[in-house]
C-alpha cells in the first residue's frame, strides 16, 4: 500500500537530486536504448520520444507508481532501469515480426542488481536453436539485411569518417571490432566508438524512415 | 585472399555490424554524452533547463511532495481550531452544511463534507467540522458559527 506522502529521506533525495545533470544523462540513455532497438527492428516506438519516455519515468517515480527504494539503489540507475523497461514494453507491445531477440527483464525490486543484466543477446537474429527456415522467415531476414546495409551506406553520405569505417568493414580490411578499427586507422578507440555511435544512430534513423514509408 | 575462408554474404556482414554496435560502450562521460546528444540534434544546456523545469513543476504541483515539516505545521494549525466535542450530532451536521455551503460559495471544494455523514460518529463529525473551519479560516471566509 502506498504511503500518503513520500518519506522524508526519499523526499529530500528527490528534492536535492541534481536534475540538471541527471536529466540529459537520462535522455542520452533513452536515445541509446531506442537506437539499439530501432537499428534492429527498423522502427520507433510510436507516439513517443526519448524525452517523453524520460519524463514518464520521472513522473512515475515521483508519484510512486514505480516505487524507488533508495536503500536498494541510487536514483540514476533506478531511472535508467525504468526507462529501459518502458522502451522494452513499447517495442514488445508493438509488432516487430522481423526481430526475434529477447530481453530478460528482471525486476529491480525483486533483485536490485538485475538491472545491470538487462541486456539482449546481441548475436541472436532468431531464438536459440531456431534457424530461418521458412520462406517467410527467409524473406524477412533478407529484407532486414538489405535495410541495414543500405541504411549504413546512406548514413555515410557527407561523413567521410563514417564512410571509411563502413568500407573497411565491408571490405574485410580488419576484424569487426572497435579496437581493430582503431589499429587499422591509427586512431584512439574512443574516437572509433564515437564514429560507431553516430553511424548506428544515423543508419537506424534512415532505416526507420524507410520502414515507415514502406508501411504507408 | 584465403581461398579456404568462406565468402561473407550480406547476412554475415549485417550480423557483424549488429555485433559491433552491440559492443560499443554507451556514452558515459559528460563529453561523450554531450557529443551523442548533439549528434541527435539536442541542445545540452536547453535539456538541462528542461529537466529542472519539468521536475520542479512536478514537485511544486503535487501535495505528496510537500515536506513533512509543512505537513506538521498544517496539522498544528488545524489543531488550533476548536474541536466541537460538546456539540450534539444535529448541531454538528447543521454547521458542517453551513460551512460547506460557505466554502462552495467561495469557490472552494469542501471534500470532507462529501463523506457519508450518517456513517460517521459524533467524534468524526467534530473532526470534519474542525478541518472545514480551518479551511474557511485559511481562506478568510467569515462564518457565524457560535
Amino acid at each position: 500500500m502506498r504511503s500518503s506522502t513520500l518519506n522524508q529521506e526519499k523526499l529530500e533525495l528527490l528534492h536535492n537530486a541534481p536534475w540538471g545533470i541527471i536529466y540529459p544523462k537520462l535522455v542520452s540513455h533513452a536515445e541509446w536504448e531506442i537506437d539499439k532497438y530501432s537499428w534492429r527492428a527498423g522502427s520507433l516506438p510510436k507516439g513517443h520520444t526519448a524525452e517523453s519516455i524520460v519524463q514518464e519515468a520521472i513522473q512515475k517515480t515521483l508519484s510512486e507508481d514505480r516505487n524507488w527504494d533508495p536503500e536498494r539503489g541510487e536514483l540514476l540507475p533506478w531511472l535508467k532501469w525504468v526507462i529501459r523497461g518502458e522502451i522494452d514494453h513499447l517495442y514488445h507491445s508493438a509488432s516487430h515480426p522481423e526481430e526475434y531477440y529477447i530481453l530478460e527483464a528482471d525486476s529491480f525490486e525483486d533483485n536490485p542488481p538485475a538491472f545491470e543484466k538487462l541486456e539482449y543477446d546481441a548475436n541472436r537474429q532468431l531464438p536459440d536453436g531456431h534457424e530461418a527456415k521458412s520462406a517467410e522467415e527467409r524473406t524477412v531476414l533478407a529484407e532486414t539485411t538489405r535495410r541495414k546495409l543500405d541504411s549504413l551506406l546512406e548514413a555515410c553520405d557527407g561523413r567521410p569518417e563514417l564512410e571509411e569505417v563502413v568500407e573497411a568493414l565491408i571490405g574485410n580490411k580488419c576484424s569487426p571490432e572497435a579496437k581493430s578499427l582503431a589499429e587499422y586507422f591509427g586512431r584512439p578507440v574512443e574516437e572509433i566508438y564515437q564514429r560507431l555511435r553516430a553511424l548506428r544512430r544515423r543508419a537506424a534513423k534512415i532505416g526507420t524512415e524507410w520502414t515507415k514509408h514502406g508501411q504507408e | 585472399m584465403d581461398k579456404n575462408k568462406p565468402q561473407r554474404g550480406d547476412e554475415d556482414i549485417a550480423r557483424e555490424f549488429d555485433s559491433l554496435f552491440d559492443n560499443i560502450p554507451e556514452p558515459d562521460t559528460t563529453e561523450e554524452i554531450e557529443a551523442y546528444l548533439l549528434d541527435a540534434a539536442y541542445d545540452y544546456e536547453a535539456l538541462q533547463a528542461n529537466g529542472l523545469h519539468f521536475v520542479n513543476n512536478l514537485l511544486e504541483d503535487n501535495w505528496r511532495f510537500v515536506s513533512s515539516a509543512e505537513i506538521d505545521e498544517a496539522a498544528a494549525q488545524i489543531n488550533r481550531t476548536p474541536l466541537r466535542k460538546q456539540w450534539d450530532r444535529y448541531r454538528l451536521v447543521d454547521t458542517i452544511r453551513k460551512v460547506s455551503e460557505a466554502l462552495s460559495a467561495a469557490g472552494e471544494t469542501p471534500v470532507l463534507a462529501f463523506r457519508n455523514q450518517a456513517e460517521l460518529t459524533d467524534a468524526d463529525l467534530a473532526s470534519v467540522l474542525q478541518e472545514l473551519e480551518y479551511k474557511a479560516n485559511l481562506k478568510g471566509i467569515q462564518i457565524d458559527i457560535d
